[in-house]
């Protein structure tokens, strides 16, 4: 079914509309939640939310591209999760790597939480990818959005794993200037 | 801030550069296409092999044949021919293994085929490389001043025979040079051009990004042209040089192709190293 006659079927409010996304985006959805949970079941758990999700945001949202609107609503929920399971201890795995890298950006800084802050970085975050050429932002999106491992990367883009690991780590350090630049650090 | 309020902000990356991302190497991809289509090919020629013993058969193993006088056949196409478009037979010389079709068959001496042994896939030092059989002596045997030896692969099984060397200039730096060496064998053909067909490998002739300046039909050639080391010029490897104005890459000069010596084809891919000494280590290999 194509995302049109999907999104349709939310709006009808046809529960076909969640079999027919799990059927086209239910493994590409849980590759995104397992890439930073590790866990079947939690993953499992997060993709079901993210029809739920779905269900609850169309109508009135008509989203323009289903895969990416269904990959956010995922992401965060894996995410939240992965908090929610980690709040008091380090965990191993990708995600931990990933927050060490993205540590880099931060050095230095002070806290500052707020989820006016947290709106206003995102858009930062999509203006700097912007500025990338387009190899160095695929492979900054695809380690950071989709938490793909290092290797994983390598290979979808044809390049050496020690090319990969110094292009992710100059583009950290454009980053942090970048947001220094803009007054988030 | 915290960390996890930077990693969660990327919930908010535009569609399109999600999209984007989606994509992989062009090259990677023609390559998987041809890797499949290569290994389904093999099987079928092994099935037809054993189901009718009496075809002729290949005459030594890994090597191409020979003319009745002796010589060795003469790879390419001629200085007028244009490659046809080929979109299924891409060579990419970034990744780090590659299934070469050639001859996997010996003849015993009943005229039946024998199998081809297990595959190898080990990592070797430098003069464990250099005596590997047919292609060790082509293995590049130095880097230029900074450079380090990274890795060197050898890969064989029954239908792939290479090396694959790797030179890097420190752990902070972009610059490297990837030089692999293989025997040769037909997928290599629509890549072979002389040096006087310039629109099929001077990169002045054609603008970045070369998908779209370059006609569809040339595409695999002008990525990844393969030259008669007997054709080799600086003034070839220098219209294969090009550079990226890019702060998150090596800014120095990059350059792509192949060379081949009777049946060997060495492939470079080089960041960061001058056309003249890649030009003199590719001919001090032509009296091998």
């Amino acid at each position: 079914m194509t995302d049109e006659k999907i999104i349709e079927t939310f709006w009808q409010r046809n529960e076909q509309a969640i079999q027919e996304s799990n059927n086209k985006y239910g493994k590409y959805c849980y590759t995104i939640a397992n890439n930073i949970l590790h866990d079947r079941e939690d993953s499992e758990e997060c993709v079901n939310d993210t029809w739920l999700k779905a269900w609850l945001a169309i109508p009135p949202q008509r989203p323009m591209k289903l895969k990416w609107f269904f990959a956010k609503i995922t992401r965060n929920l894996s995410l939240n999760k992965y908090k929610s399971k980690n709040a008091n201890k380090r965990s191993n795995g990708e995600v931990s790597l990933i927050l060490d890298e993205l540590s880099e950006c931060l050095s230095g800084s002070n806290e500052v939480e707020s989820e006016y802050m947290a709106k206003e970085l995102g858009n930062a975050v999509n203006i700097f990818v912007r500025s990338l050429p387009q190899r160095e932002c695929n492979v900054f999106i695809r380690r950071y959005f989709y938490s793909e491992p290092i290797s994983c990367i390598a290979d979808r883009y044809g390049l050496t794993v020690h090319n990969t690991t110094v292009m992710l780590s100059r583009t950290r350090k454009k980053l942090k200037q970048y947001l220094e630049k803009e007054e988030f650090l | 801030m915290k960390n996890f309020n930077l990693y969660e902000s990327f919930s908010f990356i535009d569609d399109d550069i999600l999209e984007q991302s989606e994509q992989k190497s062009k090259k990677i991809l023609m390559y998987n296409w041809k890797k499949w289509g290569t290994l389904v090919a093999c099987c079928l020629i092994m099935i037809a092999a054993f189901a009718m013993p009496n075809l002729p058969t290949s005459s030594s193993p890994g090597k191409p044949q020979t003319n009745p006088d002796g010589n060795i056949k003469k790879y390419g196409v001629s200085d007028t021919d244009t490659p046809q478009p080929q979109n299924n037979t891409q060579v990419s010389v970034d990744t780090q293994a590659g299934t070469k079709k050639h001859p996997a068959s010996t003849n015993t001496q009943d005229g039946s085929k024998k199998r081809p042994t297990n595959a190898i896939d080990e990592t070797l030092t430098l003069s464990e490389a250099q005596k590997v059989k047919y292609l060790g002596a082509y293995m590049l045997s130095k880097g230029p001043s900074g450079f380090s030896l990274e890795s060197i692969q050898h890969y064989q099984d029954d239908t792939s025979n290479y090396l694959n060397g790797l030179w890097t200039k420190g752990e902070d730096s972009f610059d490297e040079i990837s030089w692999r060496v293989s025997l040769y064998d037909e997928t290599y053909a629509n890549h072979i051009t002389s040096v006087a067909d310039t629109k099929n490998y001077d990169l002045s002739l054609y603008p970045f990004p070369l998908a779209d300046s370059v006609p569809e039909e040339l595409f695999g050639i002008v990525e990844h042209p393969i030259f008669h080391i007997e054709e080799l010029t600086l003034d070839v490897v220098n219209r294969r040089a090009y550079s990226f104005d890019n702060d998150n890459d090596t800014n120095e000069i990059r350059m792509s192709f192949g060379v081949l010596y009777d049946d060997i084809v060495v492939e470079v891919t080089t960041k960061g190293i001058s056309s003249k000494w890649l030009y003199e280590q590719l001919i001090n290999l032509k009296n091998k």
